[in-house]
C-alpha cells in the first residue's frame, strides 16, 4: 500500500509540474519555472515533515511528502537546464541558476523547518 | 497528460523502492540514497535528451518518470538535517557534490547518446 500511495502522489506531482510549466509563458532563457517549483516544494516538504501532526494518516503523509512533493520537485530537469545554459555559452546564467537553486531551495527548506518547529510548540 | 501521470507514478515508486533498498544496505549519516538517485536520474535525462524522443515518449520518460524519480525537495531537506545535526562539513559536501555530479552526469549522458 505504501508503494501505491507514493505512486499516486508522484503522478499528481508530475501532472502539476507539467501543467505549471505549460501554463507559464516565460520569454526568457532563464529557467524560472523549475526554480520556483523546487523552491516552493522544498519549503512545503520541510514544513510537513517536521510538523508531524499536520497530516494524521501515515499513508496520506507518505503519499503527499515522498510521493507528491518529492515528485513535484525535480533534480534531473535542474541538471539538464544547467547543462543547456552551459551549452548555449550562458555561463553567467548557468552559475546564477545553480547558486539560486541550491542555496535558495536549502534556505526555503530551512524556513519551512523553522516555521514547523515553532508551530509544534504553540 | 496521461503519459506524464504514468511516468510520475512509476518514477515515484522507483525512487521510494530504490531509496529504501540503498538505505537497508548502507547505513550512513550521509544521504547516499538521494545522491545516487539524483545522479542516476541526471545521467539518464542526458541520454534521453541526446536521443531526442518523440513527444509522447518525452512526456512519459523525461517529464513524468525522470522528473519524478529525482527530487529536489528531499535533497534540500537532507542538507538542512545535516546542518541541524551540526554536520556542516557533510552538509556542504552533500550540497556541492550533488549539484556538480548532477550536471556532470547529465553532460556525460548527453555526450554518450547524442
Amino acid at each position: 500500500m505504501a508503494f501505491i500511495a507514493v505512486g499516486i502522489g508522484g503522478a499528481f506531482g508530475a501532472i502539476l509540474r507539467y501543467l505549471i510549466s505549460e501554463w507559464t509563458i516565460v520569454s526568457s532563457s532563464f529557467p524560472y519555472v523549475t526554480l520556483g517549483i523546487n523552491f516552493f516544494g522544498s519549503f512545503l516538504l520541510a514544513y510537513l515533515l517536521i510538523r508531524q501532526t499536520f497530516i494524521q494518516n501515515p499513508l496520506m503523509k507518505l503519499g503527499i511528502t515522498t510521493g507528491f512533493l518529492g515528485g513535484f520537485t525535480t533534480f534531473s530537469t535542474f541538471s539538464l537546464e544547467a547543462l543547456s545554459l552551459l551549452q548555449q555559452h550562458m555561463y553567467g546564467y548557468a552559475f546564477i541558476y545553480v547558486v539560486c537553486s541550491s542555496l535558495g531551495c536549502v534556505l526555503a527548506s530551512f524556513v519551512g523547518f523553522r516555521l514547523a518547529k515553532r508551530g509544534e510548540h504553540v | 497528460m496521461i503519459y506524464v501521470a504514468l511516468g510520475g507514478f512509476f518514477g515515484a515508486i522507483a525512487r521510494y523502492g530504490l531509496s529504501q533498498f540503498i538505505r537497508s544496505i548502507f547505513n550512513t549519516a550521509y544521504p547516499i540514497a538521494t545522491f545516487f538517485i539524483n545522479s542516476l536520474g541526471s545521467f539518464l535525462i542526458g541520454i534521453a535528451i541526446g536521443q531526442g524522443y518523440s513527444n509522447s515518449a518525452h512526456l512519459f520518460a523525461v517529464i513524468g518518470f525522470l522528473g519524478t524519480f529525482t527530487t529536489f525537495s528531499t535533497f534540500s531537506f537532507e542538507v538542512i538535517q545535516l546542518f541541524e545535526k551540526k554536520e556542516a562539513k557533510k552538509a556542504l559536501l552533500y550540497l556541492m557534490s550533488s549539484v556538480l555530479f548532477g550536471i556532470l552526469f547529465a553532460t556525460i549522458g548527453f555526450q554518450l547518446s547524442y
